[in-house]
């Protein structure tokens, strides 16, 4: 018998370049396979998501949640698609979702979670909580893990203590409950003005920290709405503003913001 | 109608023997499947094409320092066990999007997992261990070992391999076998360890670990030891960084301790070895 | 990451009222790794004027030699100091030089007129493109950040003080959200009469 089990044989071709150019092939024939057709090829550059673009933003105090979001949708960062789409929606008395991202799945989302605090209700004969809902739509972005919705989600609202609560996520569902949350196209100018004026990471420990009342709130947020629209084009219009405080009903409010 | 009757007990074994058949059943395959792309396409550099590092405000939160280690008490008064640091930053790209991420997550009252990775696929699947262990501790009447545990979280992440799943955990916990800790991976990996680390900034973590860990060491040493190592991680590594969670589990209980801030840790520790860190520019 | 985030760095520039403020950080980086804290992306061109440059640090060396050496001719030249509009416009130049290969540095200028004292800033592209505003300019892996709270923090007419507040303010809540950057700051305050440095501690993760 010729060939031996041992190893090498001595006056074959040399076997490492027969492994290379096998691994060589093998990585072409993944990359490019013969069977691709034009249509596999389309499909793997298939894009079903677009961003219009737009941002939304969160506090939490004491007693109360206030909401804010800008109201327009654009499409390509350039065209304006409409002046007062709407980016939060109430979901219930103490719940208010904010999103921001491709719309056909913010409104995919709605729809999943408003189905969900009516089957509640139906079940248990009340509202579902704030906390709650939280989970619910975590667990609702991850289930997505594999086709993730393409939303940037702030769930805002009243806790069952009577405390205003944000919930910030991001697009697969990573929850965390904080004080204040943004997200969409201006959430890094946002944020870090937030950062220095409620979460007063610049000033020093023994400084005094002025406390957070709802006013304090609303004034900020307007300021923070009003420098994001100096400098990012996808926001802009109109101001969005909920406010939430525990024993009272949701108020709405629009303000003027930049329309060019 | 009065009081307990036959019937009712009767009814009562039911309803028990019906709750059983509907939980304590034997662990079998869950029917959910994730909604998934249409056929032809694949998952993991679909995610990663609209996800991933292009993406602007759309990626995913991730990047993290964790350690955890084993060491026995070396005097009487310590307690020994084990000692689990994390740091606390969760961040998309370049941004910070979180500096106040708990990244030691409970399964049960005596085991804790932590967060490596991407941040929801660690969240997510660390509760469903945390269900598994539940249901196996009411179904066997008896506590889940951390082996046991970690092995059910590997054989889960080893389903999804290949769909881009990141996940970098350890599990760590007090059972009948003593203090242990498994390292868990995305790829199904899973190892037992006594000194471990995980994430980005695991590398610095260690450098510290390897210099000053004792197999016998008090409790004060033990904790002071994860600081220092979690606080020159988040130094170097641009990943990580917040505030320093601290979690010491002991052979009867879980102390969860108030988390530090590492930029204070940072200034204490220079403060403490002389170091001149005060930066003078010249101006030239 | 882009080479442009490779190493780093950010750079702010305030005007005031016959001051102006420039704010650097003091990271240099490799990718996700910290290697050294002692690197100021802020240089020294002349008397009143300074020169910021963020993102390649190689490529921003580099420019700085490039930077001093056409100073250092002109002023010898014209036998007199350069003024900052007209630095900006050199670097620009300098930039638009290699339009097709660029330098991956985003040049920032920030100084008072020798003889006005009227302050200038001015940030450009990579490829030479100057902005000159007359309220603020960044530029770096943080200048998102810097945009949004400068544009809350910057008054008209400021004095040294209320300026030098409002920079060092501003850049500290940039630090705290880019991860690129950070582990400390220098803010120079150029006024008509001196220039006055100061280091900022920061958070030093």
């Amino acid at each position: 018998m010729a060939c031996s089990f041992t190893g090498i044989a001595k006056n074959g071709p040399n076997p490492y370049s027969e492994m290379f150019a096998f691994k060589a092939a093998m990585k072409a024939a993944e990359a490019e396979p013969v069977w691709r057709t034009s249509r596999i090829i389309e499909r793997q550059r298939w894009n079903p998501y677009s961003f219009e673009g737009g941002s939304t933003c969160a506090i939490a105090g004491e007693n109360f949640a206030i909401l804010a979001s800008d109201t327009r949708l654009t499409q390509n960062d350039i065209n304006i698609l409409t002046r007062d789409g709407e980016k939060m929606h109430i979901l219930n008395d103490s719940i208010v979702l904010a999103t921001t991202g491709f719309y056909g799945d913010v409104l995919q989302l709605k729809k999943v979670l408003q189905s969900r605090l009516h089957k509640y209700r139906f079940d248990y004969r009340s509202d579902m909580s704030v906390d709650l809902c939280a989970e619910l739509l975590s667990r609702n972005l991850y289930y997505r893990r594999f086709f993730p919705y393409y939303t940037g989600a702030v769930l805002a609202g009243i806790d069952e203590h009577g405390k205003g609560a944000v919930f910030s996520y991001d697009p697969i569902g990573c929850i965390e409950r904080i004080a204040y949350s943004a997200s969409g196209n201006a959430e890094p100018m946002i944020i870090p003005f937030l950062d220095c004026q409620i979460g007063h990471v610049t000033l020093s420990d023994e400084a005094e920290k002025p406390p957070l009342t709802l006013e304090r709130a609303t004034s900020l947020m307007k300021d923070a709405f009003r420098s994001a629209a100096e400098r990012e084009i996808t926001t802009g219009d109109k101001i969005h503003l909920i406010i939430a405080e525990a024993g009272k009903p949701i108020v709405q409010k629009f303000l003027p913001l930049r329309e060019d | 109608m009065f009081g307990c009757t036959f019937d009712d007990q009767d009814d009562e074994e039911r309803a028990l023997e019906s709750c059983k058949q509907s939980f304590m059943f034997e662990p079998r395959h869950s029917d959910f499947v994730f909604p998934s792309l249409p056929l032809g396409i694949d998952s993991k550099s679909f995610v990663s094409q609209h996800f991933g590092k292009d993406a602007k405000n759309m990626q995913f939160r991730k990047g993290t320092t964790t350690l955890a280690f084993v060491y026995e008490p070396a005097t009487e008064n310590d307690k020994g066990g084990i000692i689990i640091a994390v740091d606390s930053r969760a961040s998309s790209g370049e941004y910070i999007s979180s500096k106040s991420v708990m990244k030691i997550l409970d399964i049960g009252d005596r085991m804790v997992a932590t967060m490596a990775g991407g941040a929801a696929d660690c969240q997510f699947w660390t509760r469903t261990v945390a269900k598994y262990c539940t249901l196996y501790e009411l179904r066997e009447k008896s506590q889940i070992t951390v082996s046991a545990a970690s092995k059910y979280f590997a054989n889960v992440l080893y389903g999804y391999r290949g769909k881009g799943l990141s996940v970098g955990s350890m599990v760590a916990g007090y059972d009948k076998r003593g203090p242990q800790i498994f390292k868990v991976d995305s790829d199904g990996d899973r190892c037992q360890l006594r000194v471990c680390s995980v994430g980005s900034g695991s590398l610095n973590a260690y450098g510290i670990l390897d210099n000053h860990y004792k197999p016998k060491m008090t409790d004060d040493e033990a904790r002071k030891l994860g600081l220092r190592a979690i606080m020159h991680a988040t130094f170097r590594d641009s990943g990580s960084g917040g505030v320093c969670n601290l979690c010491h589990i002991t052979p009867t209980e879980k102390i969860r301790l108030p988390p530090f801030d590492v930029s204070k840790l940072y200034y204490e520790f220079a403060e403490e070895l002389g170091k001149d860190i005060v930066y003078t520019p010249r101006d030239d | 990451m882009s080479i442009m985030s490779y190493n780093g760095g950010t750079v702010l520039a305030m005007a005031g009222e016959e001051c102006v403020c420039i704010a650097t950080d003091l990271r240099f980086g490799e990718q996700m790794t910290t290697v050294a804290t002692d690197k100021k992306k802020v240089h020294k061109v002349s008397d009143k004027v300074y020169v910021g440059l963020a993102g390649f640090s190689s490529d921003a060396r580099t420019m700085l030699e490039k930077i001093m050496f056409r100073k250092n001719l002109y002023e010898l030249r014209e036998s007199r100091k350069i003024r900052p509009k007209v630095l900006g416009e050199m670097i620009s130049n300098l930039c638009y030089q290699h339009r097709f290969g660029s330098y991956f540095t985003e040049p920032l200028v920030a100084g008072l007129d020798p003889d006005t004292h009227k302050p200038y800033i001015c940030a450009m592209d990579t490829i030479g493109c100057i902005a000159s505003p007359r309220d603020f300019v960044a530029v770096g892996t943080g200048q998102e950040y810097l945009l949004g709270v400068c544009e809350s923090y910057w008054r008209e007419n400021m004095k040294a003080d209320e300026l030098f507040e409002a920079t060092a303010q501003s850049m500290l809540s940039c630090l705290e959200r880019d991860a690129a950057s950070g582990w400390g700051a220098v803010v120079y305050t150029i006024t008509k009469d001196k220039v006055n440095v100061s280091t900022i501690k920061a958070r030093m993760d």
